[in-house]
């Protein structure tokens, strides 16, 4: 997961850098990078988004939380990604219904069929939704917690 | 009282919103007060692909979108924006409101859109920092900023340019010198400023830019024939209202853009323009046998 | 249920430590559901849409290009040559910490990294010299809020963003207040550090200043890509961003020689997931936002405080208060989102230019990163500390009180921001 972002980051910046000495060195502006740029932007978030989860790295505010004893802050991490789930499975249910829903519609510049690039709401939300199912397993049956 | 949502992306005083005004005023008028007509405008609901995908959800009721997004939905459309396609303002109305017309705003019915008709951005012209624009050999090189779209990418390569996509507000960008030119209607010169930035200007008039008019096809299906009737008489009346408004001030505009300093070319040689983009019929763009059976009529009904 | 309800179990969720992200998507989500006239495909297509973007594309790229200058060994390089330049005031190293942090506010879009960078180096050697804790970290974190007030700036790309102004016209905006800022926090971290007894870190020599500029030139280089790359015309802030990378890949690979090609790997990685965090925040913000729009929420509050007046002093200085009172609990991006529809739909009545509002609105957002309980800049240098929030909130108090002059200043004399701003394309 964490390569997918090295690949989509490294490849988006090569292409604004492209364009650039593309308009400049070779006077032809290429047509294609600045949708592929940001379809790539859109699918770095949705992915960057389900590892900052995983480590825990989704800012929040702890001012009660940080004050509570070890038990009660369980009790409050669990609740906090039992509600989370409401928008995973948002993302996984009414984004494959989107993704279907625009599944006739391409992209203007690369004629791509919008439904791939849409379907990596559906496909984040299942991560998401997976690692949330692992933190309360852990947090029920383990005792154990990635983080604070 | 039913109010229904009317969404386009461009700020109170484009063309747009004028239709979006007067289409309000004429429905509350005509309905007395028993329909009105909520504007969502400068792009609050999201870009025009955006807005349509809502009107087919439902929820919101109408669109004045320009045709170019609609290209994405259903590629008939691309007929209105095949280039120097239409002598004038008149022939662009004699085949838009007439069957030609019809066969497309029906042909949307199948995207879940109900085409009501269609008003006007207008012909489309040139500007540029670097010189003036005559005939094809001028434009040679020129970095010219251009929706992101197949189509207006092969037609501004066909004639020469080093067509550039950007997305807007481009304004800065020409400013700075990062594209040479833009191309786009009188109004939009002219309420985006462009005069202050871009020395030069062609009457290229290379694309008739349409909106067209929509609602959602099965919101529309659940009114009964007596409302139905209401809005698509406000609709294209509004919509005429627009077009005449809209051509009745390009005179204006055009003393306007010429006082505030722009080098207006009137009349280029439209004839090697055009030229330059004759086998543009032939490309893939085209190829749907719907697409084309359709521009072959259109070409020939314009001749 | 009302918008007041739904307001309240924001708060609520936000209360209980759930993801900022998370509890406005899932308001959002609660809202169209109660609703029930809407398809609940549009919070698909919104968290899309607000992600969607060739401007937002600045953000992860001057994230990378912060990590990569850290790691080039542009950041110490800087921070020697602040050093020489204000050690010797009294309280040297606190003076140090701000002007580092403002020099490599010029590097990077985001108070977080800034304060990350700097106060990395910084806090520890402030404790090693005697400086409590906690006054060093508050110190650190006042000094990093200007990371998004001198150029670049991901507010400012968002706020541009969001209205269609200028980015670069924005940026260079931000110029004058971020210098402003900056010499108004030295000159009280130096009356403060006087009080409390503490030294100079090093004496005044104009050799050593010379030396440890020309030593750090090519570092110092880079603010003038981004700002001149868009000054003049060669490009869009967003390749400017692109730009920035590139040249700290050279500086620090081919000229320091001290970022190694194993650097990459991590420096990509983090870099975007913590652009991932902030675009996180926008996707649901979005929906947020245009629920808000169709629901015609902004007109109604734009309304609403024109009933209390339509003085534009009187609305500039509520505008300021909502701001900073938003900052305080909210983070920085969602605030943009949700706020700026709002003033915007004012800014006709406040006859102010947009760029000036924008940067109005991104200081006011600054001086949030600095107030309990959501400050990012606290949060940032209390981690590298090991302070409690709350006890640095208490030394950031003097810092707080003069950021807020500079505030009204910035607000009520525009040339500070329109006078380098109107140079930007000519
Ligand atoms: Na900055
Ligand atoms: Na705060």
């Amino acid at each position: 997961m964490e390569l997918s972002l090295l690949g989509l980051g490294s490849l988006m910046t090569i292409i604004v850098i492209a364009q650039v000495i593309s308009r400049y060195g070779l006077n032809h502006s290429l047509f294609w990078s600045e949708e592929l740029a940001r379809y790539l932007l859109v699918w770095l978030t949705f992915l960057g988004a389900t590892v900052a989860y995983f480590r825990g790295m989704h800012p929040g505010v702890d001012v009660i939380y940080r004050r509570l004893s070890p038990e009660n802050k369980r009790y409050l991490r669990i609740i906090s990604h039992l509600l989370c789930l409401i928008l995973f499975l948002v993302m996984i249910w009414q984004g494959t219904q989107f993704s279907y829903f625009v599944r006739l519609q391409i992209t203007p510049a690369l004629n791509l069929p919008k439904w791939t690039i849409f379907s990596i709401i559906p496909i984040s939300g299942l991560i998401f939704m997976l690692h949330g199912f692992a933190f309360i397993w852990r947090e029920l049956f383990t005792g154990e917690h990635r983080h604070e | 009282a039913f109010t229904m949502k009317l969404g386009v992306v461009t700020k109170p005083g484009s063309a747009q919103n004028i239709v979006a005004e007067k289409f309000k005023e004429l429905v509350e008028q005509r309905s007395n007060g028993a329909l009105s007509v909520k504007i969502f405008h400068s792009a609050s609901l999201g870009n025009e692909t955006e807005i349509l995908q809502q009107i087919q959800l439902g929820t919101i009721q109408l669109g004045i979108i320009t045709s170019g997004p609609f290209d994405s939905f259903d590629p008939i459309v691309r007929v209105i924006d095949y280039p120097f396609l239409f002598k004038d303002s008149q022939q662009a109305d004699e085949i838009l409101d007439g069957p030609l017309g019809q066969e497309i705003l029906t042909s949307l019915e199948s995207s879940g859109f109900k085409g009501l008709c269609f008003s006007e951005n207008g012909f489309r012209n040139l500007t540029n920092s670097r010189k003036p624009v005559n005939s094809p050999n001028d434009i040679d090189g020129l970095k010219i900023r251009v929706m992101s779209s197949a189509l207006h990418k092969a037609i501004w390569q066909a004639l020469g340019a080093n067509p550039t996509p950007m997305p807007w507000p481009i304004y800065t960008e020409l400013e700075q010198g990062v594209i040479d030119g833009q191309e786009n209607p009188l109004w939009v010169m002219e309420v985006y400023k462009f005069y202050e930035i871009q020395k030069h200007m062609t009457l290229t008039r290379h694309v008739y830019s349409a909106h067209i008019d929509v609602a959602s096809l099965n919101w529309w299906n659940s009114l009964d024939s007596d409302t139905q009737e209401l809005l698509q008489k406000s609709m294209y009346d509004a919509a005429k209202f627009q077009r005449a408004d809209n051509r009745a001030k390009n005179a204006q505009r055009l003393e306007m853009l010429k006082q505030k300093g722009m080098k207006v070319v009137e009349t280029p040689d439209i004839g090697a323009l055009r030229e330059k983009v004759s086998s543009l019929k032939e490309i893939e763009l085209f190829s749907d046998p719907k697409v084309q059976s359709l521009l072959t009529r259109t070409l020939e009904a314009t001749r | 249920m009302s918008e007041f309800g739904l307001l309240i179990l924001l708060a609520v969720l936000f209360l209980i430590n759930v993801p900022i992200a998370c509890s406005i998507g899932i308001v959002s989500i609660i809202a169209i559901a109660i609703k029930g006239d809407f398809s609940m495909m549009v919070v698909i297509q919104r968290m899309f849409g607000g992600t969607d973007s060739f401007h937002l594309m600045a953000v992860p790229l001057f994230m990378y290009a912060g990590l990569l200058m850290e790691k080039g060994g542009i950041s110490r390089r800087i921070i020697d040559f602040a050093n020489a330049l204000v050690g010797w005031l009294p309280g040297g190293l606190a003076a140090v910490a701000i002007v580092s942090a403002m020099l490599f506010a010029g590097i990077s879009g985001s108070a977080a990294a800034d304060t990350a960078a700097v106060g990395a180096l910084l806090i520890p050697a402030m404790k090693r010299s005697g400086y409590d804790s906690d006054f060093a970290a508050a110190v650190q974190a006042s000094g990093g809020s200007i990371g998004v007030i001198i150029p670049p700036s991901i507010p400012m790309i968002i706020f541009g963003f969001l209205t269609g102004a200028s980015i670069g016209k924005l940026f260079a905006a931000g110029i004058i207040p971020g210098i402003i800022i900056g010499l108004s926090l030295i000159i009280i971290a130096s009356i403060l550090s006087h009080r409390n007894g503490y030294k100079a870190a090093v004496p005044f020599s104009l050799s050593r200043i010379f030396h440890s500029f020309f030593k750090s030139l090519l570092a110092l280089g880079t603010p003038l890509l981004i700002l001149g790359g868009i000054l003049f015309g060669i490009f869009t802030a967003t390749e400017s961003a692109a730009a920035a990378v590139l040249y700290s890949l050279i500086i620090g690979g081919f000229v320091h020689r001290e970022l190694k090609f194993s650097d990459l790997k991590p420096i990509f990685i983090e870099g975007s997931i913590i652009a991932a965090i902030v675009m996180f925040i926008i996707a649901t913000a979005s929906v947020f936002s245009w629920l808000a729009a169709i629901e015609d929420i902004p007109s109604l509050v734009a309304g609403g405080l024109l009933q209390i007046s339509d003085n534009p002093i009187i609305l500039l200085i509520l505008i300021n208060l909502i701001l900073l009172i938003a900052g305080t609990f909210v983070e920085t991006t969602a605030a943009l989102i949700l706020l700026v529809p709002m003033i915007v739909a004012l800014q006709p009545q406040l006859g102010i230019d947009l760029i000036h509002l924008g940067v109005i609105i991104v200081t006011n957002l600054a001086i949030g990163m600095l107030t309990p309980p959501m400050g990012i800049c606290l949060i940032v240098s209390g981690a590298i500390s090991g302070d409690s929030i709350s006890a640095i909130s208490r030394r950031i108090l003097p810092f707080l009180m003069i950021l807020i002059v500079d505030l009204l200043l910035i607000t009520f004399y525009p040339p500070l921001t329109m006078f380098l701003s109107s140079l930007v394309g000519n």
